[in-house]
């Protein structure tokens, strides 16, 4: 018996605008991730990422190839497919509470049910004791909790992450990393992580995949073991000073400063 | 916002706590200024009217206008109170305002979400929107005659403008990423307009109507010009006719205390509505 794939692309490619002035933004990637999965997606601006994202999210449609949720061609977005943004995502008028409920009540649920269905989510993620503050009185850190609780309140089939944490402080940072893997593993969802933060993508994804420069192409896969590690219990900040995790990082890190060298050759030329 | 010192318990030197302690009545920052402003001009109004630089007929003194203000609050002017005339005058602009928020909320946030009804309508409402009141006014007349319904109207035509380009404004100001969540979170098109793009544009839509109603009540005297038998722009103009400047005094500062009290109930509204506004 084969697995579907929650995901997939296939000879996937989509241009920006028609005719001569049309820009490639994604060439042929083929893609799968699988159920349980945590793929995270990296690589410079202007690979493309963001456009995979959006393509799998049903916002864009691909100009050439597939892209497939669970066999199916996606067309349109869906709650099976909730996106977490960096920003501006939120509805500020709203509270913690009635933000994170905000996809049962598109559902039509009452007021109870809603109530009942997003209190241990905001349990898990931290925000009971904020449930009645208006978000835009919280800090960055906290509005990406109930982003992200949010988003799990819609029950989706994959979690789509466009650099939730991009915005935060480094320490803020870290914490969220570990509310995003703790969310991961207990929900047993897949999880599809857009990102350019080399230590992010290593220490959460099961499966790295790294994009070339615009038009985006796949350069590299990884399977790393480290998030599943830690979702089973060993202690992040040893297993982030671990020789493997730091030999993957430089090896990344070598992949992705070969094109930043590029780039400025391009610019200097 | 208060004028406030902040006061340290112990280790003071005496007239310094002394000091202290009495600057701990807090009087709001804004109320000082306009206060003061109040008392200032008020008193320059009072020396010009004392010295008689002009005739008391073209301009009476403060108190003298403050008394003709009782007298015709108490027993009218022009066959009405004071307040029957502010009444009247309030009455046009409110059906007015009601109007146009019926009209220009829906068009805005249609213009804000087609570009094709933005195309239709958009020229007209900028081409007529600079044009005074007054101007158009002889054509609603002959159009609609002198009735009361012509005079709301006038001030509709006023108003609309304001709302629906800010209605329109804030419709396009909100963020793509917003849209974009509530659709993959399973909002229909109809959801995303209810739940996102509407409370999303209210600040504007506030600041609009806001906007408008000043417009509209400052087009309330031209709408009054006609074959008004109430309203303060009508008493305004009669008083006028009779070289009566205290009463032309008491209308004037009556519709500038009126527009005052209405934008700051707009401004506190804004704040009370909106406080997420410009904090994202």
């Amino acid at each position: 018996m084969t697995i579907v794939p929650e995901l997939e692309a296939r000879k996937l490619s989509v241009d920006y605008g028609a005719g001569r002035s049309s820009l490639a933004a994604l060439d042929a990637i083929d893609l799968a991730v699988n159920p349980g999965d945590f793929v995270a997606i990296l690589g410079p601006s202007g690979s493309g990422k963001t456009t995979l994202l959006n393509v799998f999210a049903g916002l864009v449609p691909p100009s050439r190839g597939e892209a497939l949720f669970r066999g199916q061609p996606i067309v349109a977005p869906s709650a099976d497919r909730s996106m977490v943004f960096q920003r501006h995502a939120l509805l500020p008028w709203l509270n913690v509470v009635d933000n994170v409920a905000f996809p049962l009540k598109l559902r039509g649920l009452d007021k109870r049910r809603r109530l009942n269905a997003v209190t241990p989510l905001l349990i898990q993620v931290g925000l009971s004791e904020f449930a009645d503050k208006p978000v835009w009185t919280l800090s960055g850190g906290m509005q990406q909790r109930v982003g992200l609780a949010r988003a799990l309140a819609a029950d989706p089939g994959v979690l789509l992450l466009d650099e939730p944490l991009g915005a935060l402080d480094a320490i803020t940072r870290e914490d969220l990393q570990r509310v995003l893997l703790d969310l991961w593993a207990s929900s047993a969802k897949t999880a599809v992580l857009i990102t350019h933060d080399i230590e992010e993508a290593a220490f959460l994804a099961t499966h790295l995949v790294v994009l070339s420069p615009r038009p985006g192409r796949v350069v590299a896969r990884f399977k790393l073991p480290f998030s599943r590690r830690v979702a089973a219990g060993e202690e992040p900040r040893a297993v982030r000073a671990e020789p493997d995790f730091t030999a993957i990082k430089a090896e990344l890190r070598g992949i992705l400063d070969k094109y930043a060298a590029g780039a400025r050759a391009r610019v200097e030329a | 916002m208060t004028t406030e010192l902040f006061v340290i318990e112990h280790g003071l030197p005496d007239r310094v706590a002394e000091y202290a302690s009495k600057r701990r009545v807090r009087i709001p920052r804004p109320l000082l200024f306009i206060g003061g402003s109040a008392v200032f001009w008020l008193g320059v109004w009072w020396a010009l009217a004392a010295v008689q630089v002009v005739p008391p007929l073209f301009l009476p003194t403060p108190s003298a206008v403050f008394a003709r203000a009782l007298s015709v609050t108490a027993s009218g002017y022009a066959d009405a109170t004071l307040l029957q005339h502010a009444g009247a005058s309030l009455f046009r602009v409110l059906s007015a305002l009601a109007a146009a928020w019926v009209v220009a909320v829906p068009l805005g946030i249609g213009m804000g979400v087609s570009p094709a009804i933005r195309g239709i309508f958009d020229p007209v409402i900028e081409a007529y929107r600079p044009v005074p009141p007054l101007a158009y006014l002889p054509l609603v007349i002959i159009w609609f005659g002198i009735g009361e319904e012509a005079k709301i109207l006038l001030i509709f035509l006023a108003i609309v403008p304001a709302i629906a380009l800010s209605t329109a404004a804030g419709v396009r100001s909100v963020p793509l990423e917003r849209i974009n969540a509530a659709r993959t979170l399973g909002a229909t098109r109809w959801q995303v307009l209810a739940h996102v793009i509407l409370p999303n544009a209210l600040p504007e839509i506030l600041v609009g109507t806001r906007i408008g109603l000043a417009v509209g009540w400052s087009t309330l005297v031209a709408a009054e010009l006609v074959a008004a038998q109430r309203g303060l722009g009508f008493m305004i103009w009669t008083a006028s006719n009779f070289l009566v400047t205290d009463i032309v005094l008491v209308g004037i500062l009556s519709i500038a205390a009126i527009a005052f009290v209405m934008e700051f109930t707009m401004r506190w509204l804004e704040r009370r509505l909106t406080p997420w506004k410009d904090k994202q």
